[in-house]
């Protein structure tokens, strides 16, 4: 999910400037605009099950590819839950007990803090132009298309992702990803586009799984606040800092 | 009555013919006990042991629990429940339990497991399970210890110590992030069953730590007669969306494999009772053939062929109920002794994760019934042939033998 | 004397009625016995062969550290050494090394944690037959392939050729490694944790992922004797044991399963007994019968000077003739019933005992003992059993045998 986090707003960064058609050149900008920066944003996350509803709130940092930090503001009773991941690795902080514990691979593909996100969409760092064939789709007026397939030896559970961009702003719309048997699995949709933190986002975020096993469950993510461009120092990704109560 | 009063002066006048037959009947009567005595038994100690310990005999879900295990397909309010089940004439114990996943940290390691919470004190009651404990103590129901029963497989994966502190990870039943430190009170189970894989921490603890604000997943019936857990079951008034099932239900495939097995023992069974029969058939044969001159004299006399033939079963059906009735005491004696004796085994057989040292008989109605029918019925086949035989006969003929 | 013998087996044919009876009796029982034994041997054969020729195989060496933690560090130690002895021991028909590791299977739909098994397919065919197993698509055709249990396949919602993602941790670093495999192949054993929890792929592929170089944890065995794999006193076991690693027969691998055994010999022991008894009983009875109604006989063969070591004799060569005739009577019997059980056996449908599936028919197995020992334990106990009346009649005195007959 971070990874989309940060997406966004690499994306927003670099609309300006962002001219061609051609999918290729327009994954690279993004993901050269990627590794540069960090971030800053405080989101709401509400997770919707059939047996329960919450509402999570939480700041996160990001320092470019390889670091993101998230900790929980609330609900009290999760209030300083932390998660830092750098690179594959992951490791969540529990102030109730005190304790730093690495997130086990049996752990990766499971929800992360209950949502419909996997621990392992944050730890994902595969960039999609090396990763993935891009190709352009036949796009409407709005939005452009492009389908991303998993090269021969990417390690991914997509068949193909399609990801809409909207041609005026350059911003995300909609990614769906669909397994081999081309069924849609789940999707990720963009909205309300404002601006915040000096840039123009989409600052909803909505994620809904399709399959069976998922019925009823979705997540949906709002920034409240977001500043980029930051050079935020390695300290703050430290284990010290993770550990470090607020 | 005539009759009958004929049939037990034959009977008594022949002392050693009806000696022989007799011991036959017997013997015949407590060998067919003890093998269906064997056969309960070892079965009845399985199905008994391994429904004390886990199943329970009968089991109240949320009908959703059955398909998927969620923590939150849970029993609401069971109290009121509670204490309709205990007043019920056929329930000896009750227990509830609920049940959810974690992971834990310890020594470095991870090991996902299955958490159950119990009620120590019910639980105990009903399945034991302090015996399970083979190392350190049992729990008790309360926050303050975080006391926690851990598995052998998993102690012995993450080379648990007793007292260690180890971390629990789960999610909440109202999706919050469980996670707490407990303290590992006792190690349980063997190296197969249920048990090894799982945790056991008290009710409180559990509903504290999932936040299931006091509900439970599933109540266990121990009734005090096995054999009323399906219609216990059937008969129980639940509201929705709680239902009830016996233990052949939730352990289908040990009910199925425990159905066959018997079947296959049904084999031996039958060829034991052929030959019990066959062999009362020879001696009840021969002992009325080598009286066909007596007959021939009754008949003589102007006894009608269905008196005399009515005789000859009279005979052999009271001889035979009374070798039964000797035959059920020494029955009842020996089975009752290996019942409660049994057979030693060289080395304990585990069987579900539940060990058996011993071979042990059971005192079944089962047991006690079917070799009445066996030999009775036996002796009336038996008598059929030289009952019609000897009433047919000529009374020339029958005078001229010897 | 002879004589005596000859009318002794002649009263057998005289009263064919009560013999007839008789001897049923003691064929049957005769009949009981083998076909229990040997139906009893065809289930231990089967569940034993599903042990040995399953995942389990003859016999197993580990760290011994390996068997109580399954860390992925534990591995078998002085791999070379072992390897070396193992080829060249002559006892040793094949061994198959593995990776066991436990990791996290996940599909677009679904995900599971499971055993994962890194396996060289060639050898590990050798030794066990997971790869007879399959019931869709091909055994580990490459080495991107895994190969996983038909329950488990359903669980991920995937089809054949699909792929997945595995996900472990690396050995000493504990590092998240992930790669991406595809469905080749399905199996089926009948045993839900096979079925349910493991998977396998190619050795090459777990020891890369794992970062494990060359090591494995465990060597599975196979013998060109499969009785060296069932005796632990076997000098092969302490050889291998001296390596500092534990080498275990299946036998203690499968602990459960070797008191199961104790079980069964204790059932097939107590159902004979009862046989015997029964066909003990009948006999005496018969004999005892067939004594009273000819009384008379015995006291004029007695008034006529015979001997009571004759009629001794000649009613234990009435019970000897008898036998002899059960024998092949009960015999036959055995091959009427065995025939059947010979070639369809009895289905169990997968039913699990001890831990052992037994997923192919049982048959009926027989053997050397169930037509010598039996047979010849049923003569020699029929003999022994008419031993009592025959020394009853013969201790009869004149006087008082006249008398009883009337």
């Amino acid at each position: 999910m971070l990874k989309f986090l940060v997406l966004i707003s690499v994306l927003s960064y670099s609309a300006l400037s962002f001219a061609s058609e051609d999918p290729i050149s327009i994954l690279k900008r993004v993901d050269e605009l990627y590794r540069s920066k960090g971030s800053y944003t405080q989101i709401e996350m509400q997770i919707i099950t059939p047996d329960w509803k919450r509402t999570l709130k939480m700041d996160i940092w990001t320092k470019g590819l390889d670091y993101t930090l998230v900790r929980i503001l609330s609900p009290r009773k999760d209030r300083g839950v932390a998660t830092l991941k750098h690179k594959s690795e992951m490791w969540n902080f529990f102030p109730k007990i005190n304790k730093v514990i690495k997130v086990p691979p049996s752990m990766m593909m499971a929800s992360w803090m209950g949502s419909d996100f996997t621990n392992d969409d944050l730890v994902k760092d595969s960039t999609l132009v090396d990763d993935y064939i891009a190709k352009l789709l036949p796009s409407n007026e709005k939005v452009y298309k492009i389908e991303l397939r998993p090269k021969k030896n990417t390690v991914s559970l997509w068949g193909k992702i399609i990801v809409e961009v909207a041609r005026k702003s350059l911003l995300p719309v909609q990614q769906e990803f669909y397994d081999e048997r081309m069924e849609k699995i789940r999707i990720f949709s963009f909205g309300e586009v404002k601006k915040m933190g000096g840039r123009l986002i989409p600052t909803v975020m909505e994620i809904i799984p399709l399959t069976e096993n998922k019925e009823g469950h979705k997540t949906s993510i709002k920034y409240l606040k977001a500043e980029f461009n930051k050079d935020w120092s390695q300290n703050l990704f430290s284990r010290t800092n993770l550990e470090k109560r607020r | 009555m005539l009759l009958i009063k004929m049939a037990f002066r034959n009977i008594l006048r022949n002392k050693r013919r009806t000696f022989l037959t007799g011991t036959l009947m017997v013997f015949g009567f407590v060998l067919v006990s003890i093998s269906l005595g064997l056969v309960d038994g070892s079965y009845g100690a399985i199905i008994e042991a391994f429904t004390r310990q886990s199943t329970g005999h009968v089991q109240i879900v949320n009908s959703q629990f059955i398909e998927n295990k969620s923590i939150n397909r849970k029993i609401t309010n069971y109290e009121s429940l509670l204490l309709r089940l205990k007043s019920h004439t056929d329930v000896n114990f009750l227990t509830t339990r609920s049940y959810s996943n974690a992971l834990i940290y310890a020594n470095k390691q991870t090991y996902g497991a299955e958490v159950v919470g119990i009620d120590p004190k019910l639980e105990d009651l009903a399945t034991g399970i302090s015996k399970r404990v083979y190392m350190g103590e049992f729990i008790r129901d309360d926050l303050e210890s975080q006391s926690i029963l851990v598995g052998k497989k998993i102690a012995n994966y993450l080379r648990l110590e007793l007292g260690q502190e180890i971390i629990l990870i789960s999610q909440g039943a109202d999706g919050s992030i469980a996670n707490d430190l407990f303290t590992v009170r006792g190690f349980i189970g063997t190296e197969n069953g249920d048990d090894t894989f799982r945790i056991y921490m008290g009710q409180k603890l559990f509903s504290e730590f999932y936040t299931l604000h006091n509900s439970i997943h599933e109540i266990s019936v121990h009734l005090k007669d096995i054999k009323k857990a399906r219609t216990f079951a059937h008969e129980l008034q639940l509201p929705t969306p709680l239902m009830a099932r016996p233990w052949q239900e939730v352990q289908k495939d040990f009910y199925r494999a425990m159905e066959m097995d018997k079947n296959g023992n049904t084999f031996t069974l039958f060829i034991i009772m052929f030959i019990v029969g066959l062999t009362i058939l020879n001696t009840v044969l021969m002992s009325t053939l080598e009286r066909v001159r007596e007959f021939g004299v009754l008949k003589a006399m102007g006894t009608r062929p269905s008196v005399v033939f009515k005789l000859i079963l009279m005979e052999g059906v009271i001889l035979a109920m009374m070798s039964s009735f000797i035959g059920m005491v020494l029955a009842i004696g020996i089975n009752y002794y290996l019942s409660v004796v049994g057979i030693e085994l060289s080395e304990p057989i585990s069987f579900a994760g539940i060990l058996f040292s011993q071979y042990k008989s059971e005192l079944s109605f089962n047991s006690i019934l079917s070799p009445y029918i066996v030999v009775i019925l036996t002796t009336i086949i038996a008598c059929l042939y030289p009952g019609i035989k000897s009433s047919r006969i000529r009374v020339t003929n029958a005078l001229r033998e010897y | 004397m002879k004589i005596f013998l000859k009318i002794g087996i002649k009263n057998i044919f005289r009263n064919k009625r009560r013999s007839f009876l008789t001897l049923t009796i003691i064929s049957m029982g005769l009949a009981a016995l083998i076909i229990t034994d040997g139906f009893i041997k065809g289930m231990i054969e089967n569940m034993v062969k599903t042990i040995t020729q399953g995942i389990v195989s003859e016999g197993q060496i580990h760290n011994p550290e390996f068997t109580q933690s399954y860390n992925i560090n534990d591995v078998v130690l002085h791999r070379q050494r072992v390897e070396r002895l193992l080829e060249n021991e002559e006892l040793v028909a094949s061994f198959s090394k593995r990776v066991i590791v436990n990791g996290m299977l996940s599909s677009p739909r679904n995900m599971k944690n499971i055993a994962l098994y890194g396996i060289d397919p060639s050898r590990e065919s050798m030794v066990s037959r997971i790869d007879k197993n399959l019931i869709e698509g091909k055994f580990l055709p490459n080495e991107k392939s895994i190969y996983l249990g038909k329950k488990l396949f359903k669980k991920l919602e995937l089809n054949i050729g699909e792929k997945l993602v595995l996900t472990v941790s690396q050995a000493g670093s504990g590092e998240i490694s992930q790669e991406q495999f595809r469905v080749h192949g399905i199996f089926q054993t009948g045993s839900k944790d096979l079925d349910e929890g493991v998977a396998f792929i190619h050795i090459n592929q777990a020891q890369k992922i794992l970062n494990l170089g060359t090591d494995y944890h465990e060597i599975a065995l196979k013998f060109h004797d499969r009785v060296i794999g069932e005796n632990k006193n076997h000098e092969l076991w302490n050889k291998l044991n001296s390596t500092g690693n534990t080498a275990e027969t299946w036998k203690e691998v499968m602990s459960s399963f070797t008191g199961m055994l104790s079980y069964i010999d204790i059932s097939l022991w107590i159902t004979s007994a009862i046989l015997m008894i029964l066909v003990g009983i009948g006999i005496i009875n018969t004999l005892f019968m067939a004594l009273h109604e000819r009384l008379f006989e015995f006291s004029v063969l007695r008034a006529l000077g015979t001997k009571s070591r004759d009629i001794f004799l000649m009613i234990v060569a009435e019970a000897l003739g008898m036998g002899f005739i059960s024998l092949v009577i009960g015999i036959v019997l055995t091959c009427l019933f065995a025939y059947p059980l010979m070639t369809k056996g009895i289905d169990y449908g997968g039913m699990e005992f001890a831990e052992v599936t037994l997923r192919e028919p049982i048959y009926y197995i027989p053997s050397i003992r169930q037509f010598i020992l039996y047979p010849a334990g049923t003569l020699i106990f029929t003999v022994l059993v008419s031993l009592y009346p025959a020394i009853y009649a013969a201790k009869m005195s004149i006087h008082e045998s006249l008398k009883k007959t009337l």
